[in-house]
């Protein structure tokens, strides 16, 4: 028996995405301007290739090189010995550290950002759960604070102004939410959701770069100012990952708090929190190994790291320079990746 | 009328999407019953049930629990009658990563400001209550490992024991052996009798087995349609009232009897 | 047994816990004291009205700058679209190759996942400012970024699909007596073509947001052009390119999203 053919609609609609298709590849190569293309770029080549095959392994450590040339006489030379801070081996140190401070602080951050951009329960959507809402918030509000103060070495002195702004922002989008569902006696929308899944897309879309431009203006240049960039740029994709992680949270274990007679922080404590905790780990670490290549390119625009000594080794054409770099940076990543993935399957 | 705990008067259920959940259910539940539920899913057993406690809200009448009005109390006064009323489910809800121990005492909230249970400073009474409870049901020597290590049969008596951390006068129960095979089910269901029997815990559980509900209850009601199809001590429940709730004569037949039982019930 | 256990004295004390919260102190204090971080010097002293005033500029956008912003932001999907072709296209037998039930030779697969592996560890900006010093400024450099980009994300993601399909198509025609060519046509290319181009889409939605920041090393594209006005301190021109960059990120994503999920 021949099965019937398909109708020429489907046939039909197929030849035109294919079509559409080639149409845009043409459209695509053709329109693609190979302008500046430099003329040495055969020689260049070869001698970058010349420099990664001669690493400068001098560059990895001046503690090494002053050890080696004491313990063995290796006769590395003068440069070599004093560039403490300098070597790549203290960019390294640099960059991960940015990377680190750069998720810890926004893992933190985006907790908020998360509550406010997770659908609430259809059925519930009631004054009192957005509420609820509310004081969480509130609760990572005074973390906010607290983390401040802590990563200041003590001092207090103003309020991290744009998370009270936040704050505010919600409570009135929360308030007119629910008279809406007053008003129409049901949820149409939810206001908090949209405008959470908003922010965190700007915030995710923003280019990295530009906003590390932006802190380096504000605070100098310097690792600072990368972590800065990076606590901020990763909100966008933490507070996503976590606002799934608390869509998807399963709702027996707070049934069975609320059930017991425990109030909001009793349930949040001992239901929600231990609920998301593995999912918010797992978000931050995964976070983590990208901001370890982030961090390594911040330096570009001087927000500190590794970045800078490449950005300038290629500037004074030290490919050999160029070449150790790249190897130090291709290993701290496989290490980090590595180490984070091992954390990440004993968390599951 | 004293010995009723639980008043169940005029309550209807609509949901949001316009779904009616419970039709004009009235239901007394008397001190140290073993009352269970049966019907089709979907007939409005779980509705009902999760409504003795507030789980879920209805549209229309009251609920008395203890003499007080559980459909009216707010904040402190409604944790307070929730305090009483212990309730396990077909999916254990237990916080599968916490400990045993973590999870027992957490049934213990009702009782302590939230800032001492939050900061886990439970009293010495407490602590040895949770490990009594446990004894109960058999797994003290569980007492330290994660709950998501036990199995479907060890984690609902888990469930029991933190219910029983409530010291509760009613337990309701939704479904608890669903997710269990008939050897565990059994187990976990002799539990509930213990409870009934020896401490006289009033207790309200819906299930599917026919079997089960015979063997345990004391007093059975039917729920077909979101309505009350018959309430009976479980001597009189005959193999035709089983009939009608799941649906098994025909449809016209059903809808007379239902309407007569209606009547009978009223 | 109904009794308690007995813990032992790393269980009774929450010693593993402990550890954590100590390491990640330790590297907390470590951390901010390596990158001199200051959170309150941020939020005292101008800091942050240094950044609100560049923010309040890029908040008033130029529009009489957006004309010139469509050359590069074209140029920018180009080198996109070519990037993630050609990458993927490269990616295929690679993919093949990295697959047990394809591959059967260890060594092989070490070698060609070994490969693709390295790849991936490499930032994409690194490696655009890397092309841009050999072959100098422009898209050309960029689209090579891309190449290497996605062939190893899609070098990736494919051989770990191909290890996932049904092996009884495989089986009935080797049985048949089919050649590795014909098992490759017949059983395993239906299989993942789905897959395949779903994380097509996927690759190239990266893609289109990385090609607009390699720009910024010189790489062509729209990038290029922020760079250029930013150096000239023109924040309300970089508000009318970062707004356009917003809108054609999140218009590719929504647009990709929805394809993906009629894939699947």
């Amino acid at each position: 028996m021949i099965p019937p053919k398909k109708s020429f609609i489907s046939r039909l609609k197929n030849i035109f995405l294919i079509v559409l298709l080639i149409v845009i590849y043409i459209w695509a190569f053709a329109g693609i301007n190979f302008h500046g293309l430099q003329p040495m770029a055969k020689q260049i080549a070869s001698a970058v290739l010349e420099g990664f095959t001669h690493p400068e392994w001098e560059f990895v450590s001046s503690p090494l090189n002053r050890f080696l040339n004491s313990m063995f006489d290796a006769k590395i030379p003068e440069q070599y010995l004093t560039s403490d801070g300098e070597d790549l081996l203290a960019q390294i140190m640099q960059t991960l550290a940015i990377a680190f401070l750069g998720t810890i602080l926004s893992s933190i951050l985006a907790i908020p950002f998360a509550f406010l951009a997770a659908r609430s329960d259809k059925d519930k959507s009631n004054f009192s759960l957005k509420l609820k809402i509310l004081g969480y918030s509130a609760i990572f509000f005074v973390f906010a604070i607290l983390i401040s103060f802590f990563t200041n070495g003590g001092k207090f002195q103003q309020w991290p102004k744009f998370w009270l702004w936040l704050f505010i922002i919600e409570a009135i989008l929360i308030l007119f939410d629910s008279l809406i569902n007053r008003l129409m006696k049901k949820s149409v929308f939810d206001t908090k959701s949209y405008f959470g899944k908003f922010v965190l897309t700007i915030i995710r879309v923003f280019p990295e770069i530009i906003l590390a431009l932006m802190f380096v203006k504000a605070v100098g240049p310097g690792s600072f100012a990368g972590v800065l960039a990076l606590a901020v740029h990763s909100i966008g994709m933490l507070g996503k990952l976590y606002s799934e992680a608390i869509e998807n949270l399963e709702k027996g274990p707070n049934e069975a708090l609320t059930a017991a007679g425990g109030d909001d922080i009793e349930i949040l404590t001992f239901a929600t929190f231990p609920e998301v905790l593995p999912s918010f780990l797992n978000a931050a670490l995964y976070r983590f190994e990208i901001a370890v290549r982030s961090a390594s390119i911040l330096g570009m625009v001087g927000a500190g790291g590794i970045g800078q000594n490449l950005i300038f080794a290629i500037s004074t054409r030290n490919w050999s320079r160029l070449g150790i770099i790249m190897i130090g940076i291709v290993l701290m990543v496989t290490a980090i990746d590595f180490i984070s993935g091992q954390l990440r399957k004993r968390i599951v | 009328m004293l010995d009723s705990i639980i008043e169940v008067k005029n309550v209807s259920k609509i949901y949001a999407n316009g779904v009616v959940g419970l039709k004009d259910i009235n239901l007394n539940v008397k001190r140290g019953e073993f009352l269970v539920i049966v019907g089709l899913s979907g007939a409005g057993k779980s509705t009902l049930l999760r409504a003795l406690n507030r789980l879920n809200e209805i549209s229309d009448g009251e609920i008395i629990v203890n003499g007080e009005s559980i459909t009216k109390s707010k904040g402190k006064k409604l944790r307070e009658i929730r305090r009483e009323i212990a309730m396990i489910f077909q999916s254990f809800n237990l916080v599968k990563r916490s400990s045993v121990k973590r999870n027992i005492l957490s049934g213990r909230v009702g009782y302590y400001n939230s800032l001492f249970s939050t900061l886990g400073l439970w009293s010495k009474e407490d602590k040895e209550r949770s490990v009594n409870v446990l004894q109960r049901v058999n797994l003290a020597d569980k007492y330290y490992d994660r709950a998501d290590a036990l199995s479907g049969g060890q984690q609902q008596r888990v469930a029991i024991a933190r219910a029983l951390m409530q010291e509760p006068k009613i337990m309701l129960a939704d479904e608890p052996t669903a997710s269990l095979d008939p050897a565990t089910s059994v187990v976990v269901m002799d539990d509930l009798l213990k409870l009934n029997q020896e401490e006289g815990i009033t207790i309200v559980a819906n299930l599917h087995s026919e079997e089960l509900a015979l063997k345990y209850a004391t007093r059975i009601i039917g729920l077909a349609a979101a309505e009350l199809v018959f309430d009976k001590p479980v001597e009189k429940v005959t193999k035709k009232d089983f009939d009608q709730v799941y649906g098994r004569l025909e449809k016209e037949k059903t809808s007379k009897s239902n309407k007569t039982k209606k009547e009978l019930v009223s | 047994m109904n009794t308690l256990p007995s813990r032992t004295f790393a269980q009774k004390y929450h010693l593993k816990f402990v550890f954590w919260l100590i390491l990640i102190v330790f590297l907390l204090l470590i951390s901010s004291n390596i990158t001199e971080s200051d959170l309150l010097a941020f939020f005292q002293g101008d800091s942050i009205q240094q950044f609100g005033v560049i923010l309040g500029k890029m908040m008033k956008p130029d529009w009489s700058f957006f004309p010139r912003i469509w050359e590069p932001l074209l140029e920018t999907i180009r080198m996109a679209l070519v990037g993630t072709l050609v990458g993927s296209v490269i990616a295929v037998p690679v993919a093949m190759l990295s697959a047990s039930n394809v591959t059967k030779p260890a060594v092989v697969r070490s070698i060609t996942r070994f490969i693709s592996n390295l790849i991936r560890t490499l930032p994409d900006l690194l490696l655009a400012a890397v092309f841009v010093a050999i072959f100098g400024f422009g898209p050309f450099a960029g689209i090579l970024t891309l190449i290497i980009f996605s062939f190893g994300q899609m070098a990736k993601l494919l051989y770990e699909a191909i290890e996932t399909i049904d092996k009884g198509p495989i089986d009935a025609l080797e049985t048949a007596g089919a050649n590795k060519v014909q098992v490759i046509a017949f059983a395993i290319f239906p299989q993942v073509l789905n897959t395949f181009l779903s994380n097509f889409l996927y690759t190239f939605e990266v893609n289109i947001r990385s090609s607009t920041v390699i720009g910024y090393v010189g790489a062509g594209g729209i990038g290029m052009l922020l760079q250029t006005v930013i150096k000239m301190f023109r924040y309300d021109q970089a508000g009318v390119i970062i707004l356009a960059i917003l809108v054609i990120v999140v218009l590719i994503e929504f647009l990709s999203n929805y394809v993906r999920s009629k894939l699947t």
